[in-house]
């Protein structure tokens, strides 16, 4: 099987691929695995050779036996090699998922010019000397002839820089293939390589293999980037053939698209770039200025990705988007509208298709101290602005507010982490709002998502980490005594009486009140709702009836009496 | 001045309310003869006793009022809204009870004039619409006129 791949590796164009490699550990057979994986079976010839002290074990491999260091090993490479242009590769780099030999393709493109010295994903200055990187660069045999060999007064370092400054005195151009940026341990942008560096034949032992971070494994670059400054971005996890596609898709048909979307996969191992469908979505991004970055997840769940959006991201906004929303056309340009100075986050309503949203009521309310007892006023319908004090599901958000991260004890489900989240910006000073005037719908998908975790104690443990959260920040939960008057006046006036004593009792509960009557003139100085209201608070008002609780009680006693004993007090 | 309160709510199916005393002019009658005047409170529409003068329509607040006021010696009314009112003021009236049971829905600082506990109704929860009009269920006008003109003295 090695050997047939060897011999389809073998007959692509023109290139020869040296390796410098001590051939200690695992990382040499991880990047020929790499280079396996994406890369295709072409015409002409193509070598692959292997050059330091020890044999590797990857037999379709050429080996040329030398005992030096990177520099004179590269020299060796090239020298016993034919093949017109040539590829270093650092044992340490490895080839991300990626449409096949498409890495090739890209040096290719830039190699092939005569003007070009050498190129590579990497472009760095140093002391003034631009140069590109040589753990992965194509050269020009012609030019390196006569540029001349790497210099062994760099045998382990400084090299390229060497090399480069060289190719530009005598009149050639270095060029990198793409923007790549290195940052935080990975490469993001449109070359799809990971290289973890300082290890190549390096005096220091090699590691063992080589530990993939989670960092971006494919990137659509767009010819312009939009220049609205925001990154969107979906963590996603048992959903790729079912409603991200969606969730992405309404993202490129927003009337203001991001400049960036960073896809988080958590679990699915997405080919998002052979996905015809995935293909067609991130066209469409890219014609219309973002770039799409997918990133493998570390599968610890969704609050772990939502920070690294946040440190990823570059933008001043950042839209979360859960992998089961479909935003509408005008959601984003909404939210943009409204994040006025000292905002620090706005959020869209969020409905649900199969169900018809009420207006704003009772049952809702967007207080912290509310979040147990009532529904959150992004599932209503309103036009305008709400202010609130916790945001939930999808929002869009200032990087700057939201400095003080995720939290990061939360179990893998992150049960309330966009409560705590949001609320922490509210500590901070930031104005938090719900915009009525812009709707996602949450298809809440069945499958996939923290749906996929069946252990209800996940939720439980969170809960118990909020609680805690809470009291440390003061945060107290409303716990709500709700009183129904549903009866004549006079049941209202004899209540009346037992009223102030109910109002001590709750004050010494903790809890908040809310009384429902059918006479509001009897209590002109209190808050009242309609026993209509209170049906939405609790549907089975009977149990608040003081005839029922006499009738069961067979009461003989006062009525006044009797709503005393009904609410002990 | 003597406040009225004569009327309980109507039944939705149209039916004589049976908490409505049927002798109220005649207590009405006697008490204006005496020199007490007699204003009727209640709802707009509702019958107007021969003697008496209107307070209808008022707020609770506008009642509370009339009933603290000096001038109010008594207040007397079926078992309505109107004693559950003034409990929460320091004057005591005169209720006429029949089918409803003083100790569960009266007050007892109140005269709760019932005839007899045999006229209660046994389901003293139930449906006022399920129970029948009694006029038997009442005491004689006399009665009312006596503890009213107790608590005038």
């Amino acid at each position: 099987m090695v050997e047939k791949l060897f011999f389809l590796l073998s007959s692509y164009s023109m290139f020869d691929i040296i390796i410098p490699t001590k051939c200690v550990g695992s990382a040499l057979e991880k990047l020929c695995e790499s280079i396996q994986a994406n890369t295709r079976a072409t015409d002409g010839q193509l070598k692959f050779v292997a050059v330091g002290p020890t044999q590797p074990r990857v037999s379709w491999l050429k080996w040329i036996q030398h005992n030096g260091t990177v520099a004179s090993a590269i020299n060796k490479g090239i020298s016993e090699t034919s093949n017109p242009y040539v590829v270093i590769l650092h044992d340490d780099a490895l080839l991300l998922p990626q449409p096949p030999s498409r890495w090739l393709d890209q040096l290719k493109e830039l190699v092939v010019d005569s003007k070009i010295a050498v190129c590579g994903p990497l472009q760095l200055n140093k002391n003034g000397t631009d140069y590109i990187h040589f753990f992965c660069a194509a050269l020009s045999r012609e030019v390196w002839n006569k540029v001349g060999p790497l210099s062994e007064d760099f045998p382990y370092r400084d090299y390229e820089i060497d090399w480069c400054k060289r190719a530009q005195k005598s009149g050639y151009a270095i060029k990198r293939t793409c923007d790549v940026k290195s940052a935080n341990g990975y490469l993001t942008g449109d070359f799809q390589i990971f290289h973890k560096g300082g290890h190549t034949l390096n005096a220091q032992p090699e590691p063992t293999a080589i530990i993939l971070s989670p960092g971006v494994v494919f990137s659509k670059v767009p010819p312009v980037r939009q220049t609205t400054p925001v990154t969107a971005h979906i963590s996603t996890r048992g959903r790729y053939k079912t409603t991200l596609p969606l969730a992405i898709q309404s993202i490129s048909l927003q009337s203001v698209v991001p400049q960036r979307l960073i896809i988080f996969d958590d679990g699915d191992g997405g080919e998002f770039f052979n996905d015809s469908v995935y293909s067609h979505l991130f066209n469409v991004l890219s014609q219309k200025g973002c770039q799409v970055d997918v990133v493998k997840g570390e599968g610890r769940g969704q609050v772990l990705n939502h920070q690294k959006a946040i440190d990823m991201a570059e933008t001043t906004f950042i839209w979360r988007v859960d992998d089961d929303n479909s935003a509408e056309p005008n959601v984003l340009q909404c939210l943009l509208g409204h994040m006025d100075e000292g905002v620090g986050a706005v959020a869209p309503l969020v409905h649900f298709p199969w169900l018809t949203p009420h207006s704003l009521d009772i049952s809702a309310s967007g207080l912290i101290s509310d979040v147990k007892c009532r529904q959150n006023v992004q599932w209503y319908r309103f036009s305008g602005i709400q202010s609130v004090e916790h945001l939930h599901n999808t929002f869009l958000f200032r990087k700057e507010a939201a400095q003080h991260g995720y939290p990061t004890n939360l179990s893998v489900v992150g049960h309330r982490e966009e409560t705590i989240f949001s609320h922490e910006m509210v500590l901070r000073g930031w104005k938090l709002a719900v915009v009525g005037d812009a709707i996602t719908w949450h298809l809440r998908d069945p499958q996939g998502g923290i749906r996929l975790f069946n252990d209800t104690s996940l939720w439980q443990t969170d809960e118990t980490v909020f609680d805690s959260w809470a009291s440390d920040h003061g945060v107290k939960f409303n716990d709500y005594w709700l009183v129904v008057l549903d009866n004549g006046l006079g049941d209202h006036l004899a209540f009346s009486h037992v009223w102030p004593d109910i109002k001590k009792k709750a004050d010494n509960l903790g809890k908040k009140l809310i009384l429902s009557v059918c006479y509001p003139q009897v209590f002109v100085n209190e808050t009242t709702i309609s026993i209509a209201d209170a049906i939405k608070l609790d549907p089975d008002i009977g149990k608040y009836n003081i005839y029922n609780f006499m009738i069961s009680r067979n009461w003989n006693k006062s009525l006044v009496e009797a709503f005393r004993t009904m609410h002990d007090v | 001045m003597i406040i009225l309160s004569p009327y309980s709510s109507k039944l939705r199916t149209g039916a004589t309310n049976p908490k409505n005393y049927h002798h109220w002019q005649v207590v009405v009658d006697v008490l204006v003869s005496m020199g007490h005047p007699i204003v009727q409170i209640g709802l707009f529409g509702e019958i107007l006793l021969n003697g008496a003068k209107p307070a209808f329509g008022l707020s609770l607040a506008e009642l509370t009022r009339m009933v603290d006021d000096p001038s109010c010696k008594t207040w007397m009314s079926v078992d309505n809204f109107f004693p559950h009112l003034c409990s929460h003021t320091k004057k005591s009236g005169v209720v006429v009870w029949s089918r409803s049971d003083p100790s569960i829905f009266g007050y007892p600082q109140n005269t709760n004039i019932l005839k007899d506990r045999s006229y209660l109704r046994p389901d003293q929860f139930g449906f006022w619409h399920d129970c029948a009009h009694d006029l038997e269920s009442f005491v004689n006008p006399a009665v009312v006129v006596n503890e009213v003109l107790s608590k005038c003295n």
